[in-house]
């Protein structure tokens, strides 16, 4: 299912706001959540992935991890790296 | 008898400091002295500008060509490169559209749907897509890009039943806007896998 990664709730932007007004053509109902698109579409990804067959399945798994390597530069030395690594937790199986 | 040479004009340079370049292609003012504006040939190139790297646009046929040129792509893997079809339907926000050679240009956001590519008159291949964009160009070029696109086959009829049966649960339980509208999009999702699998 969707991976409970936490969510920072984000001060809203003037063109945020703008299209979450409730004109003549209103959002989407996960734009007015105060989801992106970018949000929204790697949700849906993720919900399909978790319903498919198995050697799929397994395979599919693998798109879902995050690894990133960070380390800050101070004073032309880098720092320690920081890791951080995702891996989502699959639901229904 | 000998005749004085022609009296120089005056202001006139003397011959020696005159540019050669000025003498034939330059403008004088009215006394034969150097114009203000003396044009110079350029030994620059004009500056470039970015249309001159680009490839020009793809000429639009007179007549609809035969087949759809198709390209279908998900980050991980490409699906159609530059395959000749007959036709694609595609399910967008607005309603499912079909795509024969000779559509109008046309931009259209995807809904999680499925997207039938009708590769000769009998072989229709269909790709349930989690959700993306579709760009049909003046050539009758088709391009799809989506996140997830997999054939409706591999599609798990159990596990898609029971996600449904969750993000019911959790949309009954949510406790702010974003829980419900995570719970609303596997809802959507979840619903448009079970019409693909024929339930």
């Amino acid at each position: 299912g969707v991976s409970s990664r936490r969510h920072r709730p984000r001060a809203l932007g003037a063109f945020t706001r703008l299209t979450m007004s409730a004109a003549a053509n209103s959002a989407a109902y996960w734009r007015i959540a105060g989801m992106s698109y970018l949000k929204y579409s790697n949700m849906c990804g993720e919900v399909v992935r978790a319903s498919l067959k198995e050697p799929f399945f397994s395979q599919a798994k693998a798109r879902e991890a995050v690894y990133m390597k960070a380390s800050k530069f101070v004073g032309g030395k880098a720092q320690a790296p920081v890791i951080t690594e995702v891996i989502p937790p699959s639901a229904g199986k | 008898s000998w005749t004085r040479p022609p009296r120089a004009r005056r202001n006139a340079p003397r011959r020696d400091e005159e540019p050669s370049w000025l003498r034939f292609e330059g403008r004088r003012g009215p006394n034969g002295g150097r114009a203000r504006e003396a044009v110079k040939p350029s030994t620059m190139d004009n500056p470039s500008t970015p249309s001159a790297f680009m490839k020009p646009l793809p000429e639009v046929p007179a007549t609809p060509p035969a087949k759809l040129t198709l390209n279908f792509y998900v980050p991980h893997n490409i699906e159609f490169d530059g395959a000749e079809v007959d036709q694609v339907q595609v399910p967008a926000t607005s309603g499912d559209m079909g795509v024969l050679p000779g559509h109008v240009p046309t931009v259209v956001q995807m809904r999680p749907g499925v997207v039938a590519v009708t590769l000769n008159d009998k072989e229709v291949q269909k790709y349930f897509v989690s959700s993306g964009f579709a760009f049909v160009h003046a050539d009758s070029t088709t391009d799809i890009c989506a996140v997830e696109a997999v054939p409706v086959e591999q599609l798990d009829a159990e596990a898609v039943k029971k996600g449904l049966a969750d993000y019911q649960a959790k949309l009954v339980n949510a406790k702010d806007d974003y829980e419900k509208a995570s719970a609303q999009i596997g809802i959507e999702v979840c619903g448009a896998m079970n019409s693909a699998l024929g339930n």
